[in-house]
Formats: C-alpha cells, structure tokens, sequence
C-alpha cells in the first residue's frame, strides 16, 4: 500500500463533468487489481476534510502510471479537476479486494452505469491480457450520450460494445438491463460472469438477472468513506448470512437481520447474491 | 533532544501522542501505513461484551472542517479482541488502551474485567466510553449524570488493577462535576472529549443525512470547543487529563497540553492523513525544539492567563 503525493502528469476535461488524469505511479500500477480504488486527499485545508475515495480506471502500458476516470459532482471533485500537470496529488492505495476471474470463463459481461464504468476498463484491461481471454461484451448505460466515457478505449481492446442512453441521444433509448436480459438468456451460464459497478438501483436489477439465469455476478459498490482502510466501519453494507451472536442483549444499535461488512476493505465489490439489497 | 515521555497516572507512554477510539480499529489496520512503536498507544475501538451489528447505513456524513458518525458501537466483542487482535498488537512498542462500553454497570465490570485477567502485560489500560445509552436508565447516557458515572467508576475501580481512564461526554450541563465525580470514584485520569451530537441534512430530499438521523461532530470543527472543555475539566481536578477533538498538527497537540492535558488523542485527522498520528509526534517534537522545551511534558497546563 502507498501514501504519498504522486505527480499529476495529465488532467484532461472529456466533457462538461467528466475528466481522467494520469499519475505518475509505478508502485501502484504493479500492485493494483482491477476493482480495487484510491483514496485521494482534495485539499491541503481541512475543508473538504475526507478523502474522496475513486476506481483505479486504467493501468498504462508502461506500467508506471494509473489513470482515474471522475465525474465532478462537488466540491471535492471539482477540485482535483483543478490540478494541473506537475502538481500533486496525496493519494492512498491500492484499497479493497477488487473482482474475481473465475479461470474457466467463456464470457465476461461487463455492465456500467455512468461513471461506473470507471473501474471496468481496467478489469477489461486484465480478462484480454489473460493466455486464453474469454469474450469481453460492455453494456453500458448513460442518461445521455456524454455520459459515455471511454468508449474508445474499449473499443481499441476490442470489447463488444452494447449502449443506451435515458434520452437516446447514443445507443437504444432505455436502461441498459434491459439490453442485458436478453443477453444473459443466450449464455452457458456455467462459463459466464457478470462484473457491473454502477448506481445501486441498476446493481439491484442486475443483481435479480443473474440470479435468475443463474450467472455468477459480481458487483462494486459505493459508500461514503471516512478512513477507507476498514478502521471507522463508517463504510458497511448489509449482507446476507448468519446474524452477529448477540445472545439476547439489549442493543445501542438499531441493525436489522444481516451483519455488516466493510465495502473499502471486504469489498467494494461483492458477489451480487450476498448484498441485502433492501437497505440504504 | 527533546524528551518525549509522559506519564499519565501510572501509565507510562513514550510520547503523549495515543490514537483515539474508533478512528484506528484495532490498530492492525494500519501496520502498512505507519510504525505502531513511534505512537504513544492506541486506543482500540470501543468493546462491548458481546459483537454488536452497529446502525444502518449511512453512518457518516461530511460537514464543513469536520464529519458525523453515527457507527453505533459496531465491534468484535471482547472475547475476539483478546484471541485475534490482542495477540498482535504486542509485538509493538506502545500503549494499548481498551475503550469499552456496556449496557449496564455490570457489562462494563465484566469486559473491564475479562480485559484486566486474560489482557494480563498486554492491555495497558482502560478507557471507559460513558456516552453508550444506559439501558436501566431509560436510554440515557451514563456520563450524564454525576452519581452514574461515579458508580459506573467505583465499580470498575473495584473490579480491576489497571490504570483506569473516563472519557467525557461534551454533552453535559456541568463537565467538571462530572469530571470530579469521576476522580472521587478513582479514576486515574480523564479523557476530553467524545463527539458532540449534531446533525445534518440533506435540504433537496428533506432527509438527514444520517440513517439514525443525528450522529457526533468530530475533526477540526469541534477544536474549540474540546479545548475550553480540556481546560475547564484540568482545573476541576488534581488527576491527569488527555486532550481530544479535532487535533490534526503538532502544534494543536501543544495547544491542548498548554490548556491542562498531559498526552492526547488523535481521531478524525487520521482519515484526512493516514500518517496523522505519527507526523504528529514529529511535529510536536520540533515545535519543542523551537521553542526550546527539553521535555514535552512542561507544556502540560502552562497556559498564560493573566496578561
Ligand atoms: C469505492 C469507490 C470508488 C469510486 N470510484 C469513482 C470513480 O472512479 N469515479 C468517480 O467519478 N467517482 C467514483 N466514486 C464516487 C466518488 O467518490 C464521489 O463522486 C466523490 O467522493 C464526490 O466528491 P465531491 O466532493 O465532488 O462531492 P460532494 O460534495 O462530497 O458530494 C456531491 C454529491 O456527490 C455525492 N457523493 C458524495 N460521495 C459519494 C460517494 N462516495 N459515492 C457516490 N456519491 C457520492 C453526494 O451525495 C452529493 O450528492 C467512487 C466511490 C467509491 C466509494
Ligand atoms: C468513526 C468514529 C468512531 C468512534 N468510535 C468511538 C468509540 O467506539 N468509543 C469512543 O469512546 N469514542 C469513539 N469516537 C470518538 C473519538 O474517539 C473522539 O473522541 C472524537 O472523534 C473527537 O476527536 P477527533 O475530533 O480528533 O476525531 C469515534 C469517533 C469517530 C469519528
Ligand atoms: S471507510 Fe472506514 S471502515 Fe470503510
């Protein structure tokens, strides 16, 4: 794991809110996993104070730089896509377990929605680079076209692009589980996965698909984060599985039927099956 | 060279710089990040009897220069801290402090207890979290009231050896009252302070942003206010205080110490710099340096109060 500032070699606008900068990392770059993040300090002040937690989006050829893909949604972000080149940036990492890749796959769905697609072209990255890769299919859902990011990028690895847009302005209009059902109906499910990272109503939808088709799917999710190491259990998610021996003690707590588990440190991602999808 | 060392009662510390509960897990977490051994101690999150599932998500939010938690006391219970984490933490050279909580004077006897017996060389000391909702009471923190924080006190002062410590609640009409009542029971030091409740709202859905709708304040929001408390509190008593909240640089951790605190703690800062705790030690040390302080220990209420 490293904790330092790393030099901004790049930090280019795509579009009107969505910018990717390249650091200068090699220690990152060697050790990361697709699915794994970085938490980055946003200012030298205390106000914001957090750290804004992002997807490793890319490792480059060279190896000995990273690339994150942002949205600018706030304050925090706003101000990374503020840096310019040769400036730098406090960043923390690699964080979390990252996807798993079953060794006998024919095919491997990726699903993204809106920035979501972040983390997913390094784990495309990763499957092609693989002896004998299986078939690399994106589904990739935006409300409008420049919500889109780094198709290109995919397309250069030669993944089968799938599209769609709330307004279609690019690809079919609609939610792209819709485009996905279909699909998963037509693949041998034993030799399948599904990876999605994206807002958690589409998760959940995709969550339902596989587990009718029975496809294995994996998931990243997003909390808000305070240390992003698994010291605050600020970050936790409700799943499945055997509640907390409690034996029959009053409680400060007000926690329902699933335990906890951390997303910075047992996930962000997690099989699909395993989320408990009902709560916050 | 600056001397580092403080004592806080019996407690011996190679500087005054401790973790605070709940921001450094079980301390394990960060053995990647920073040398344990350069820490004063840790104090590891908050135990209770048993492992406790904590509130729903979401537990944390962001306000201007601080945070609010609302975590509800999720942990792995006593037994799993002493067989899986305990055994680890000894291979450093610092402090370990158990914070714990109970539901009842009772609970907070047995895990004091279980700590003091099967700890044994390993724990160093005890701090008690009195902002846990005391079950018999009504829900009603047991650091609110006099008489309940000095029974809660006496009946673990009876039950163990080690140094025992009593973290504070802001939240109280009177903090020296408690604070004395926490002394007379026999505490051997006191901590200042735990979060102040707060709360945020989210004003385009009409929604806290908290699932268990308010939480407490932490970080560098609430540095005023924990300083005047750590004063207040050093002048009510003759035993040692630790100064907590919001310090995030060396020179905050002097202010606390000239305002009457023999060690401090470090809590929300370590989110915003993993290396906060330790960096902190160093900066500590060169404003000594500076100001030409042989040892940290003479900040320790110093404060110039007349002209
Ligand atoms: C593991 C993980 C990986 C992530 N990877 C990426 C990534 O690769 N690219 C990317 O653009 N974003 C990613 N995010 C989301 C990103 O962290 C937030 O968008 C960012 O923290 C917002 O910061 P801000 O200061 O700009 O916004 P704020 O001012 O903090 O908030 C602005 C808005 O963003 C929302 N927001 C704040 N924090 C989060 C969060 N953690 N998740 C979702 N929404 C949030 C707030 O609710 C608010 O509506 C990831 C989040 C997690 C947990
Ligand atoms: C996420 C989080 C969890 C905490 N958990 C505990 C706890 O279990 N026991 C306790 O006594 N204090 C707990 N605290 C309070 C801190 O130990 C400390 O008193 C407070 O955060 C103020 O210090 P700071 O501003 O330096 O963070 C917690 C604080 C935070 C932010
Ligand atoms: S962010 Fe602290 S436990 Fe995950």
């Amino acid at each position: 794991m490293i904790s330092e500032p790393l030099m901004v070699l790049s930090n280019e606008r795509l579009a009107q809110d969505l910018c990717r900068m390249t650091l200068e990392a090699p220690q990152l770059a060697a050790q990361a996993r697709p699915g794994q993040f970085v938490t980055v300090r946003v200012s030298d002040s205390y106000d914001p104070l957090l750290r804004r937690p992002l997807g490793i989006h890319r490792v480059l050829e060279s190896g000995g730089s990273v690339q994150l893909l942002y949205k600018v949604v706030g304050r925090g972000t706003e101000l990374l896509a503020a840096l310019i080149p040769g400036q730098r940036l406090h960043l923390l990492g690699p964080l979390g377990n990252g996807f798993s890749l079953p060794v006998e796959l024919d095919s491997a769905l990726l699903v993204a929605g809106g920035i979501g697609v972040a983390p997913l072209l390094f784990l495309a990255q990763r499957i092609l680079a693989r002896p004998q890769p299986p078939q690399v299919e994106l589904f990739f859902g935006g409300r409008s076209a420049q919500d889109l990011a780094a198709l290109e990028q995919f397309e250069d690895l030669g993944v089968k692009i799938t599209l769609s847009t709330d307004d279609g302005s690019r690809g079919q209009r609609g939610l792209i589980t819709e485009l996905l059902q279909p699909r998963l109906a037509g693949i041998d499910p034993a030799r399948a996965k599904v990876f999605a990272c994206g807002p958690t109503p589409m998760l959940k939808r995709v969550a339902q698909l596989t587990d009718m088709a029975q496809i294995a799917c994996e998931v990243s999710l997003e909390r808000q984060m305070a240390c992003g190491v698994g010291s605050c259990m600020g970050c936790v998610t409700g799943v499945h599985g055997a509640p907390l021996a409690r034996e029959g003690h009053a409680e400060c707590s007000t926690a329902g039927p699933a335990h906890y588990e951390r997303v910075c440190l047992e996930g962000p991602v997690f099989d699909a099956d395993k989320v408990e999808w009902s709560d916050g | 060279m600056v001397d580092l060392s403080v004592t806080v009662g019996s407690l011996k510390l190679n500087n005054p710089v401790l973790t605070a509960s709940g921001t450094f897990g079980y301390g394990l977490e960060y053995v990647d990040l920073l040398d344990l051994s350069k820490l004063g101690g840790i104090v590891v999150k908050g135990l209770s009897r048993w492992p406790i599932p904590g509130n729903k998500p979401p537990r944390i939010c962001e306000t201007a220069c601080g945070m609010l938690n609302a975590i509800g006391l999720q942990n792995i219970g006593v037994d799993a801290f002493l067989d899986e984490k305990l055994p680890r933490l000894a291979d450093f050279d610092c402090a370990i402090i158990a914070n714990v909580y109970g539901h009842s004077i009772e609970e907070y006897v047995e895990v004091a207890q279980l700590l003091d017996q099967r700890g044994a060389g390993r724990v160093h000391g005890i701090e008690l979290n009195v902002s846990c909702p005391n079950v018999e009471a009504g829900g009603m923190a047991f650091g609110v009231d006099p008489d309940v924080v000095a029974r809660l006190t006496q009946s673990v002062r009876q039950a163990v050896d080690l140094p025992l410590i009593v973290k504070l609640s802001p939240q109280v009409t009177d903090i020296a009252a408690i604070a004395r009542a926490a002394q007379q029971a026999g505490a051997d030091a006191l901590s200042v302070t735990n979060t102040i409740p707060a709360m945020a709202i989210d004003a385009a859905t009409r929604k806290p942003k908290l699932s268990n709708i308010s939480g407490g304040l932490s970080g560098p929001a609430i540095k005023p206010v924990a300083l005047r408390l750590v004063w207040v509190v050093s002048q009510a008593v003759s035993i040692p205080v630790i100064g907590l909240g919001g310090i995030m640089c060396g020179q905050d951790a002097a202010e606390f110490m000239i305002a009457g605190a023999s060690a401090v703690q470090v809590g929300t800062a370590t989110f915003n710099d993993p290396q906060a705790p330790c960096r902190i030690v160093g900066e500590l040390e060169q404003f000594c340096e500076q100001q030409g302080i042989g040892a940290v220990r003479e900040l320790t209420g110093t404060l110039k109060v007349d002209g």
